[in-house]
């Protein structure tokens, strides 16, 4: 399949966007949100961006069904492990279903890992949810290990109440 | 111990830093896989675009630890994003020396840090903790947080250098 892979611009948003939606509704949990294109322009393209974009696009004569080029994207941005230094998170991997097996996925992947490299990252961190198994075996076939497994370290959230409570010093 | 100040690190903490950094992963038995030095903490947290944040607690002179330290506990910090709920702070380390434990230097650490997620704009904060580290679960439990990967079965993966140079030239 003829397809790039190239950074995400502010035009790409709407498409982003939708994208986030359909992965969401993937992971079923599309309830939750809250974020708009407006809120991804302005966190992802300003001056001091919290994030950053690539797309996976094909060229016209290959659109989906609904008529979209922008098939596929990956948000990731930097990190940093008090143990190895610079690292990079892979915040989203999404291809459309009518585009997978084409290696778009690994194509986006790739890109992360080289844009990681370049900027002098040893690590290239995700999570994964436990049920899904086609993705799990597809980053298991890529070399990557699973750390909550192997480790035992479980992700933690403090957020809403939890947090206003936490800044106010009450216990 | 009412005597303690927070602060932001600064470029001469970054010795500091490293030893705490060392004392967290030796409690977590990981001490060998420290390999950041003080010139990559120095050039990554105080250049043009930092890839960390990090508050110290210092404690007067008087009152240095053992060994003669006034940096006794820290906190390593950078901002993250779901693009579900927007911008997230992300705690990557936070340690208070065994010595000055109890006095309320790791409440305020977490106090001084949600504020700083929540003047931010921030939805929340994440962080990770070991399974087995059933004292620092129950403390942050306490301060109502919840744990992702048993609720929602988020797990964490890695992908080292070695495979992510092996990824990209494919």
């Amino acid at each position: 399949m003829d397809f790039t892979i190239r950074a995400a611009t502010l035009e790409d948003c709407k498409d982003i966007s939708r994208m986030i939606l359909e992965l969401a509704e993937y992971e079923k949990v599309s309830d939750q949100i809250k974020i708009t294109q407006r809120d991804l322009e302005q966190d992802g393209f300003s001056k001091n961006p919290f994030f950053h974009g690539i797309i996976a696009e094909v060229p016209e004569h290959l659109k989906s069904r609904d008529g979209h080029t922008k098939v596929g994207y990956s948000l990731y941005f930097y990190t940093y492990s008090s143990w190895k230094g610079r690292a990079v998170y892979m915040e989203d991997l999404y291809v459309m279903p009518e585009f997978r097996g084409k290696s778009i996925g690994k194509a986006l992947m790739a890109k992360v890992s080289q844009l990681g490299l370049a900027a002098g990252c040893t690590q290239l961190n995700f999570t994964v949810l436990d049920w899904n198994k086609s993705s799990l075996d597809f980053y298991r076939k890529q070399g990557c290990w699973d750390v909550t497994s192997d480790l035992g370290y479980h992700c933690m959230r403090c957020e809403g109440d939890a947090l206003e409570h936490l800044a106010q010093g009450d216990l | 111990m009412d005597k303690f100040i927070l602060r932001k690190a600064e470029p001469k903490d970054v010795s500091d830093i490293l030893r705490l950094i060392k004392e967290l992963a030796k409690f977590e038995e990981m001490e060998e896989q420290v390999v950041l030095t003080e010139k990559e903490l120095l050039e990554d947290g105080f250049g043009d675009h930092p890839f960390y944040h990090c508050v110290v607690a210092e404690v007067p002179k008087d009152k240095q630890s053992l060994e003669g330290y006034t940096v006794v506990g820290f906190a390593m910090y950078y901002f993250t994003y779901d693009p579900w709920i927007g911008k997230l702070l992300y705690l990557e380390d936070f340690y208070v020396m065994q010595e000055f434990r109890g006095y309320g230097m790791g409440s305020e650490i977490l106090k001084m840090l949600s504020e700083t997620a929540v003047k931010t704009r921030c939805s929340g904060m994440h962080f990770i903790v070991a399974e087995w580290n059933t004292s620092s679960i129950e403390f942050y439990k306490r301060r109502g947080a919840s744990d992702l990967s048993h609720e929602e079965g988020w797990r964490l993966y890695e992908i080292d250098k070695c495979n992510l140079l092996k990824m990209s030239s494919k």
